[in-house]
């Protein structure tokens, strides 16, 4: 048996070959399970009669929408130690924001809030240039999320129902928040 | 089964320099150098200190990045290459004897577990043959230059090789290891065993190898070495600018 050797030069040159590939194939691999399993996650679009509580509100009204979900979870206690639900007085008389008549809400339109009968409240702004009127109707269930409604201009009557459509129908838009790819401090799931 | 007794079953390879060229950072280390080594030879390389002599050799071993086309040509199976090198770098004080150097080099099991009992008969046989048995004992810093060169002779032959690469083996020998080396020499002819052979002892080139090659960074002859050296050539070889005539 004859066999011809050939030494081949000492050098990384095949080694470098090796380590390309290799960062190749891992590249390819990445992309590819990116393409199978990757998903899209575009920016929601909301209604017209909706608001973004991120974007549409201005600084007077986002501070009594914050201050609302926070007073919602207290009136649900409330309700559930009581079985009726609070009204306005007795939240302000708990010194509740934005119930209470302070600094802070007088600077924010100064809302006179009272419980409709129907079981929603409805905060009227005193000042329509500083912040809207909001109306807040509570969920039944006890995990679900407040239904908060913005109306900017001066005549906030309380609504005849609190169905969407008729809310709609008398001027109201409802405020809505939910999580995007521009949202990193808060995460909801 | 002894190291002696292999011998007459080894056959060398024929190697081939086919315009090897090597450049280690802007220097131009070898040049062209193309000539052949004829199997079962004893090929001697002589030139000036810097002419590439050992560089070719570590070419040859796979350890440069040379250009150009290099190839051994195995007649068998087996394919065995032993080196042994210049001088050996290690610290004199090493606890390490001539046992421990052996097994280290020559089995897998750790030396300090001693001598594996398959490899301790060509061992045996090795050290027998460069004189160095009843020193075996003895601390590897310990030995003479010549002691030293003896061992790394003995290690060149385990196990058997088919191509023996030879580093200036005599420059640390004394008269005694000379002798023991020539036999070695007239032993490995016999078998059929090729050996590259770098020597600075052109009298013993003479009495000694088959074919002489002068490495200069390029091959300034390559021949017999009854016709190589002539004082003309050894002239052109050792010169500082060292003048080619055999390529032509």
């Amino acid at each position: 048996m004859s066999r011809a050797q050939v030494v081949r030069p000492a050098g990384a040159g095949h080694e470098t070959l090796y380590v390309l590939l290799a960062a190749v194939l891992i590249v390819v691999l990445a992309a590819s399970v990116v393409a199978v399993r990757g998903e899209r996650e575009d920016e929601q679009a909301i209604a017209a009669h909706q608001l973004d509580a991120r974007r549409d509100l201005n600084a007077a009204e986002q501070g009594i929408h914050t201050d609302l979900w926070v007073a919602v979870e207290e009136i649900r206690a409330l309700r559930e130690d009581n079985g009726v639900a609070p009204d306005a007085q007795a939240l302000a008389a708990e010194g509740l924001p934005p119930f209470v008549s302070d600094a802070s809400s007088q600077s924010r339109g100064s809302h006179q809030w009272s419980l409709l009968a129907n079981g929603a409240y409805l905060g009227r702004s005193q000042d329509a240039q500083v912040a809207g009127s909001f109306l807040v109707i509570l969920p039944a269930a006890s995990d679900a999320q407040p239904d908060v409604w913005l109306r900017r201009d001066s005549t906030a009557l309380p609504p005849d129902a609190l169905d969407s459509d008729a809310l709609i129908a008398a001027g109201w838009q409802q405020i809505v928040t939910h999580y995007d790819a521009g949202v990193t401090r808060q995460h909801r799931h | 089964m002894t190291a002696a007794a292999n011998l007459t079953s080894a056959c060398g390879p024929r190697i081939e320099f086919d315009g090897i060229d090597l450049t280690l950072g802007r220097t131009r280390i070898l040049e062209n150098v193309r000539f052949s080594v004829a199997p079962g030879s004893v090929h001697a390389i002589v030139g000036p200190n810097g002419g590439g002599k050992s560089s070719l050799i570590k070419t040859l071993l796979g350890q440069m990045p040379h250009q150009g086309q290099l190839t051994l040509h195995w007649p068998g199976e087996r394919e065995v290459i032993g080196y042994v090198p210049q001088a050996l770098e290690f610290d004199r004080g090493l606890p390490m004897t001539v046992d421990d150097f052996m097994a280290a080099m020559c089995q897998r099991r750790p030396a300090f577990l001693g001598l594996s009992r398959r490899v301790r008969p060509q061992i045996d046989a090795a050290l027998q043959r460069v004189g160095m048995l009843d020193k075996r004992k003895r601390r590897m810093g310990a030995l003479s230059g010549g002691e030293r060169q003896r061992v790394l002779l003995a290690q060149g032959l385990i196990p058997e090789p088919q191509l023996l690469v030879l580093d200036e083996p005599m420059s640390a020998l004394d008269e005694a290891g000379i002798q023991v080396f020539e036999q070695l020499l007239h032993g490995w002819r016999r078998a059929g065993t090729t050996v590259l052979w770098i020597e600075h002892d052109l009298e013993a080139v003479l009495r000694l190898a088959d074919r002489v090659t002068g490495l200069s960074r390029q091959v300034l002859f390559d021949a017999p070495p009854a016709q190589a050296l002539t004082p003309e050539r050894l002239l052109g070889l050792f010169s500082v600018h060292p003048r080619s005539e055999s390529l032509a």
